[in-house]
């Protein structure tokens, strides 16, 4: 790591003192800051690994620093980015204010991480990566050709607003659910929060799944319209009527019944608890 | 509504069903014949050559694929060939809907003599509930379990009318007790509200005692004319009312849908308490068969018929009601809970049910003195719902 940092700054005739953003991999603590100590960085300029809050996720880690390294950066700024591992790699670049720009758009990176519900068992990571064999997971027919029908519908999770009576609905169904009438709607692009109206924690259906029960749950979504889906990311025995959920794009289920469809990735929205961060945004 | 309808047009002259329950060593053909030839026997049908020169048509419900498919399920059990013979499927109101089209025919003139039966061999498929939801509806979109459908009533009706756990196990004690008589009941067993309120959960708030039973079995039933009736069997009861009423099967899409009332029920009610000119449910209707899927359909079917006010179904059903011997006995055969609920099957058995509270020839708790009997059969997430009214000729 340090030889490929040296180089790097050799090569573009960098000092310690010139960097103000200094991005890199580390297994651990210890290695971080010895690092910083070799190559003289300036305390500031190190940028965080994350560790106490994501421990060491290994390939990915350096971009997850660049991301929060970018929600600070300014014009001008010098920032190094470096991996490690079989050998390692480094860049150079320079920050324009359009990083920060860019990162006041999206969720903070410390945000999101402390939005994720921890799970209390290995066993079901496990099972959710396919690391281990376990009962055949719930799988429905997927269809390439539903999909690509129904992609309002099923991916970008639009409902109808219905010109006649005003009722918004899920999901865009031809005729007004509530009045009837036909093919008088305007598509309409579904918030992604809401209230739960009804639910229930299904251990049956839930057998099929890794973890039970499975909350589904009946929400009210933020500016009307109605859907029912599971719940992820959460305490089951904490749902309750009335509480506030965001909606989120998950995996369902992987591959189908025909064999061209088996490597086939179903993807559908799924709910969890709306959790307002402690950390407030920039 | 036309102006003829079905009211005192149409008889039950037979009626058979098989015991319900785990019936290993039975298949789809057996219960057939089983109930089939017992409707006949009743009916004054006394040979294969009688039923076959009598009976006309046959509607058949039912509602899975593994059971059987169009009109040879009912022709190869029973070996009545080249007659029109129609597959009907309702969820779980199949059964009750079989009769209302045989009915139909009957009221029409197209044909005398008619068989409406139902059949389900559900424990083939394992019993971790009703099978077939992997492979059914949208490969996306959720499909909850049909214990889970019912849940989000239970769950707003606890939110709503402040109901809880114990109200929900006093539906399933009570049916239990009921069963214990019937001889063809899937369970003659009567439990505890601790046994209903210590039972696994199923999907909260419903645990095990608040769900029906996966059974086996099937109902038959001969009808005719008024008419020809007597000439068959002098005992005969007569059809006043049939309506069935179709909602959506994803209530959950309904911005307007409260969970705490089921609309297919009470327009089904309304239509059928029209057209047999009946204004108050509650004192006219001497007892009734309702689709007790799950407790809380029970307590939420009571309601919507009109035997008691939004929100007082478990106060009335503590008051002792609903009990066999009391003012409005619901369920006096036990119900789906205790009975079972072999999906296609039901709705015919609960009109032969009826039919034999009304003849006074009820195999398990006999009612004081019926005049009209209600069945009340529902299908899906609420959303399909048949009425049936039974009564003595006048």
């Amino acid at each position: 790591m340090v030889r490929v940092l040296k180089g790097l700054m050799e090569k573009f005739e960098l000092t310690p003192d010139k960097i103000n953003k200094a991005c890199y991999y580390a297994p651990d603590p210890r290695f971080h800051g010895a690092v910083a100590r070799a190559m003289k960085f300036d305390k500031k300029a190190v940028v965080d690994t994350l560790w106490m809050d994501i421990s060491n996720v290994g390939t990915p880690l350096p971009f997850i620093i660049l991301a929060t390294a970018f929600e600070k950066t300014k014009e001008g700024h010098n920032i190094i980015l470096a991996g490690y591992g079989d050998g390692a790699d480094a860049f150079y670049l320079i920050g324009t204010d359009k990083a920060k720009e860019l990162s006041k758009e999206r969720m903070k990176v410390k945000k999101r991480i402390r939005k994720q519900q921890t799970l209390d068992n290995y066993n079901v990571y496990l099972k959710n990566r396919y690391l281990v064999k376990s009962k055949k997971p719930l799988t429905r027919k997927s269809s390439p050709v539903l999909i690509w029908r129904e992609v309002d519908r099923v991916h970008k999770l639009y409902g109808i607003k219905c010109k006649k009576c005003g009722t918004v609905q899920y999901p865009n169904w031809r005729a007004c659910m509530v009045c009837g009438a036909k093919d008088d709607w305007e598509l309409y692009k579904l918030p992604r929060t809401g209230t739960i109206y009804t639910f229930t924690l299904d251990h049956l259906i839930g057998a099929e799944y890794f973890e039970t029960p499975v909350p589904r749950c009946v929400i009210d979504i933020d500016g009307g319209g109605r859907i029912l889906l599971d719940m992820t990311d959460c305490n089951p025995y904490e749902v309750k009527i009335g509480d506030r959920v965001e909606i989120v794009f998950r995996k369902m289920h992987e591959g189908g019944d025909l064999e061209q469809h088996q490597n086939m990735i179903g993807y559908y929205y799924k709910c969890k608890p709306l959790k307002e961060s402690k950390i407030k945004e920039e | 509504m036309g102006k003829r309808g079905i009211r005192d047009r149409v008889a039950i002259i037979g009626g058979g069903a098989t015991k319900f329950g785990e019936l290993w060593d039975k298949g789809v053909e057996d219960l057939l014949i089983e109930a089939a030839y017992e409707a006949f026997q009743d009916a004054g049908l006394k040979s294969i050559e009688e039923a076959q020169e009598t009976i006309e048509a046959i509607w058949l419900g039912n509602q899975y694929w593994f059971t059987g498919l169009a009109g040879v399920t009912a022709a190869d059990s029973l070996k009545l060939y080249g007659k029109p013979i129609t597959r009907v499927e309702n969820f779980c109101a199949s059964g009750m809907d079989a009769f209302r089209n045989a009915c139909f025919a009957v009221a029409s003139g197209v044909n005398d003599v008619v068989l409406a039966c139902g059949v389900e061999k559900l424990m083939d498929e394992g019993s971790a509930g009703l099978p077939g939801f992997k492979v059914m509806g949208h490969p996306l979109l959720p499909l909850p379990s049909a214990p889970a459908m019912f849940c989000f009533a239970a769950t707003r009706c606890f939110h709503v009318y402040g109901w809880n756990k114990e109200d929900l196990a006093r539906v399933a004690v009570k049916n239990h007790k009921n069963g214990v008589k019937h001889p063809k009941a899937h369970f003659r067993r009567a439990i505890t509200i601790d046994d209903a309120l210590n039972a696994p959960m199923i999907a909260d708030p419903l645990g095990r005692f608040d769900c029906c039973a996966m059974s086996d079995g099937s109902a038959a039933l001969v009808i005719t004319t008024p008419e020809l009736a007597p000439s068959y069997n002098s005992d005969y009861i007569i059809v006043k009312a049939n309506a069935v009423a179709v909602m959506t099967a994803t209530p959950w899409y309904d911005p307007n849908f409260d969970f705490i009332q089921f609309p297919a029920t009470q327009n089904a009610a309304k239509l059928a308490y029209k057209e047999a000119g009946i204004t108050d449910p509650a004192k006219e209707i001497s007892f009734a068969e309702v689709h007790d899927c799950f407790t809380i359909t029970e307590l939420l079917n009571v309601q919507d018929l009109g035997f008691c006010k939004k929100g007082e179904a478990p106060q009335k059903l503590k008051e002792g009601m609903f009990d066999a011997d009391g003012e409005l006995p619901v369920n006096p055969s036990g119900g789906l809970k205790c009975f079972g609920h072999p999906i296609g099957a039901t709705g015919c058995r609960m009109i032969w049910e009826c039919y034999k509270q009304l003849q006074g020839k009820a195999l398990g708790n006999q009612v004081k003195d019926p005049v009209l009997g209600l069945a009340h059969n529902l299908g899906g997430a609420y959303s399909v719902c048949s009425v049936t009214i039974l009564g003595h000729p006048d």
